[in-house]
């Protein structure tokens, strides 16, 4: 798969999990990490109104692990970088 | 409380300071610390099993002998589905906490390599508690596996690794 093939493979794999509701939007992109090797970098974009707290962190936290691991599970040659982020 | 203990607690501490508006400084500081926290309780295990009988001041020279970049290579193998193991790690059986630090390994140092050196990227409070609590699951984690046998092996694979690899068939 080329880049933009495994970009688009691994948002299907996303969408086949079931996010928190915080998450208003998911960014994929294919890139490298900082050794120069293929990556994946995702980032979970949670709503700016969230009122944070721990029981929040936990499930966002969560979330992010078991996108990681449906991507790991998967046959995407590039490794993935799930992060939370928050828009300002 | 050892080195790494102290830079999971100062992680925390950095990721929670200016609760109104968080700086920059204090926010890259903790992505940093949460990965040298784990680092440390990695390098600092591998070098007692390694050396089980120098001074403590010599095994820090042996900690230097682990290499970031190496060592990311061996978590991502040990986190993948499909670990070519050398023969003589057939038998080995990866469990999910050891899985859970391979990972959190591989995601903090790409995280501390951002923020230690890309300043055109601002961190969120969300992100930087993301990677500290990671680091605090992979502690967790260690703990569940000390002694065993993929403990040990997982720990010679982050030094060794290329060594068993030409084992492979």
């Amino acid at each position: 798969m080329n880049d933009e093939e495994e970009r688009r493979r691994a948002e299907e794999l996303i969408r086949e999990v079931t996010l928190p509701p915080e998450i208003e939007r998911v960014e994929v992109r294919a890139g490298v990490d900082w050794t120069g090797d293929p990556a994946l970098k995702v980032t979970l974009w949670v709503t700016p109104a969230l009122v944070f707290n721990q029981e929040k962190a936990n499930a966002l936290n969560k979330a992010a692990e078991e996108v990681q691991v449906k991507l790991l599970e998967s046959s995407l040659s590039r490794y993935p970088f799930v992060t939370l982020d928050q828009a300002a | 409380m050892n080195l790494a203990e102290d830079l999971l607690e100062q992680a925390g501490h950095l990721a929670k300071r200016e609760p109104r508006r968080p700086r920059q400084a204090s926010l890259r500081r903790a992505v940093s610390a949460a990965y040298y926290a784990l680092f440390h309780l990695l390098t600092a295990e591998a070098a007692l099993l390694l050396t089980p009988n120098l001074p403590l001041a010599r095994r820090a020279d042996v900690q230097r002998w682990f290499d970031h970049g190496e060592m990311k290579k061996v978590c991502q193998q040990f986190r993948s589905s499909s670990l070519q193991k050398p023969a003589s790690l057939s038998g080995l059986h990866l469990s999910s906490p050891l899985q859970r630090v391979a990972s959190a390994f591989v995601n903090l140092q790409e995280a501390r390599h951002k923020a230690d050196y890309d300043i055109a990227t601002s961190w969120t409070r969300i992100s930087v508690q993301q990677q500290v609590a990671l680091a605090a699951d992979a502690f967790a984690a260690w703990k569940q596996i000390q002694g065993t046998e993929e403990h040990n092996i997982f720990l010679l694979c982050l030094l060794l690794w290329k060594h068993f690899e030409k084992e492979r068939p």
